[in-house]
């Protein structure tokens, strides 16, 4: 056995020739830290030659990747014959290449050959098929499916003209990839490949190479094949590991140039003009990121006053102090200040990602919290945000609608926490909340989150198990699966706890999954969630459960559920008798949409 | 770029297509005598050397270069 190959960091430039000389090293022999995915590819061209490729792209990206093709042009069979190639390399992902030309050609060759109504039809045509397509493939397989959209008509049809037509041939392939992207959300773990827009990116004159095109059916450019494996490894990796939580940014000469306490809030770069704007486009930027659900924190070594003067009074300084969900802002060490972020925020080490310019800053936090996620920042500023991008660490293939709120739920807690500050009690203080809890069962629409929520809660959770849609659609059939939202009079905390139970011995069941957000931890919602599933079993004859603590790293927070809530030892479990559930905390209004009948 | 340059550039980038040891390549090596050089391997070469070479091939050409004697004369045509 040779020595596993030495893979190159993210911003080393690679050849084809480095390419093709690495995959045969990391095929025969993948270095044991990359986490192994196999794969899958369908497609309607000929795409072996974005292996090599995708196999290096995913290596820089901590994936082993073991690709297994199947015969080009083959999609829907592939996808109908159980006894297919595609089901018999048991994929854990499946990657769907299409193009207009082959699914659609009069759309894609002659699209002035349809009037408006036949588009139409064409389009409906495509989506149903694709509907089609992936129903079957999803009830086949558990695999996490990308499904590339189509890029602009290469050539337009009407030419010139085409932008003028209210109808367009580029306005319907857009339509077309809506469409699909509508389909795409109805199915469990499926997500749009965007390549419509790294082909725009790229530019559609060297996304195509003609003449592997009529040689070899391999439409695709060398750098097309190069830019869609790095938008492949991208998504693949976000399909295998959780997203980062929370940025730590420095301040002076990564959010404006210069050192504020020094130059004075006037003599800092931060403005319309080069090279303050270079600075004013990082910060919005880094707002979109706080939009997408990225929550910011501080850590700079400064005098309180001076930043917190730029963040009130500098005209063009877009971030404000209130986007900072914690504030480390003072003379001490930048590692004490990534742990007190992290504690303030209730989440691990291992969620944060430090961006500051400073190498020495950098290294030091690299070797005290090698958890942390350190960004190499580049010397120019103008490279900050492309660094911060390439790096994946906030890459998410779906957004919901929990995570657009994120950042401003962290908000109303810091009002919460003024409130209890003043309340006398927690009784009172739960009580001054008003608090609404809404419960329904698991459906396909509440799906999605429930299994993020599977997926990544860490501390308040019995038993830390990372069921897929499939595992916890069967379980809650089974027996019960319910969530529940919160919210009180200072926000809406969104869909923050599930509780799964699964039949065991007769009049019994068992708790598979008890979990809750830290963000509502500190408000009994876990005894309402255990009064309700009482309530649930209680209408199936069923007054016995059990309960099992699973440790993990992380879920101390969960340890004295079972006996604070009157579950006893008994051998392997906890159990639980009662004839009657228990009242549920008086302090929530209650609205049902589960049909379990709340007294 | 010298003759030599030229030819060890070819070598390196055939060794990396091909996963062959430079020593075991020479003109007579072929799409004929090693079975690793199928039609995918060939495009992925024939992208490979234009990369390395900053040039392009026509189709014509693509399809000829299939020893690595016939991929020498053709680069050595060119006068890089």
């Amino acid at each position: 056995m040779s020595e596993p190959v030495e893979i190159p960091p993210l911003d080393a430039a690679l050849t084809r020739a480095d390419c093709l000389r690495l995959v045969a090293g990391l095929e025969a022999n993948p270095p044991a830290h990359l986490r192994p995915v196999t794969l899958a590819v369908l497609a309607t061209f000929t795409a072996d030659l974005l292996r090599p490729w995708l196999v290096v792209e995913c290596a820089r990206r901590g994936i082993a990747l073991k690709w297994r093709s199947t015969p080009y042009g083959q999609v829907e069979q592939q996808i109908i014959d159980p006894a297919s190639e595609l089901y018999a390399a048991n994929p854990e992902a499946i990657i769907i290449l299409l193009r207009l030309a082959d699914l659609a050609p009069a759309a894609d060759g002659r699209f002035l050959s349809l009037d408006v109504n036949q588009a139409g039809e064409e389009r409906g045509r495509l989506t149903q098929w694709m509907a089609q397509q992936l129903q079957t493939l999803r009830s086949r397989t558990g695999a996490v499916i990308m499904v590339s959209n189509f890029t602009p008509p290469e050539v337009a049809a009407a030419g010139l003209a085409d932008g003028s037509l209210i109808h367009s041939q580029a306005g319907w392939v857009h339509s077309v990839n809506l469409a699909m992207a509508e389909v795409c959300a109805a199915v469990p773990r499926t997500s749009v490949l965007d390549v419509a827009r790294i082909a725009v990116e790229t530019g559609m004159h060297r996304w195509r190479d003609d003449r592997l095109a009529f040689m070899a059916k391999a439409p695709l450019s060398g750098e097309a094949l190069a830019a869609l494996a790095r938008l492949s490894a991208r998504s693949l990796r976000a399909a295998a590991v959780p997203p980062k939580k929370c940025l730590v940014l420095d301040m002076d000469n990564t959010l404006w140039g210069g050192v504020v306490g020094e130059a004075g809030i006037e003599g800092i770069a931060l403005g319309p003009d080069y090279p303050g704007n270079v600075f004013m486009e990082f910060q919005r930027r880094i707002l979109s990121l706080r939009d997408r659900g990225v929550l910011l924190a501080a850590a700079s070594k400064n005098n309180p006053a001076d930043v917190e003067a730029v963040f009130a009074e500098h005209p063009s300084c877009l971030l404000r102090r209130e986007h900072f969900s914690a504030f480390e802002v003072h003379w001490e060490d930048k590692a004490v200040s990534l742990r007190r972020v992290a504690r303030a925020l209730n989440i691990g080490l291992d969620a944060l990602v430090f961006f500051d310019d400073n190498p020495v800053e950098r290294a030091w936090v690299r070797e005290q919290l090698p958890a942390v996620t350190v960004i190499e920042a580049p010397t120019s500023p103008m490279g900050y945000w492309k660094a911060l991008d390439d790096s994946g660490c906030f890459d998410s293939l779906t957004l919901t609608n929990e995570d657009r709120q994120r950042a401003g739920m962290y908000a109303q807690e810091e009002q919460r926490k003024a409130l209890q500050s003043s309340a006398g009690s927690l009784e009172d203080f739960l009580r001054s909340l008003d608090l609404v809890l809404t419960v329904g069962r698991i459906d396909e629409s509440t799906l999605p989150r429930v299994a993020q929520l599977l997926a990544k809660t860490n501390q308040f959770n019995l038993t830390t198990r990372r069921h897929d849609e499939a595992a916890i659609r069967e379980m809650s059939g089974a027996g019960a699966g319910l969530w529940v939202r919160v919210r009180d009079r200072f926000g809406d905390a969104g869909l923050v706890g599930v509780v799964i139970a699964v039949p065991a011995d007769a009049g019994t069941w068992r708790i598979d999954t008890l979990l809750m957000s830290c963000r509502v931890i500190g408000r009994r919602v876990e005894t309402a969630m255990l009064g309700l599933l009482e309530r649930a079993a209680a209408q199936r004859g069923v007054h016995c459960l059990h309960g099992e603590f699973v440790p993990s790293l992380k879920n101390q927070p969960a340890s004295g559920f079972l006996p604070d809530h009157g579950f006893v030892p008994n051998g392997e479990y906890w159990k639980l008798m009662f004839e009657n559930p228990r009242a549920l905390p008086d302090y929530f209004r209650f609205e049902d949409h589960s049909g379990i009948p709340l007294l | 770029m010298t003759m030599e340059q030229r030819d060890a550039k070819i070598i390196q980038t055939v060794t990396a297509a091909l996963g062959l040891p430079g020593d075991k390549i020479n003109d007579g090596t072929s799409a004929e005598t090693v079975p690793a050089w199928d039609s995918v391997t060939h495009l992925n070469l024939v992208l490979a050397l234009e990369e390395a070479f900053g040039t392009s091939f026509t189709p014509e050409e693509t399809l000829g270069m299939t020893s690595v004697g016939a991929i020498r004369r053709l680069l050595e045509s060119r006068k890089a």
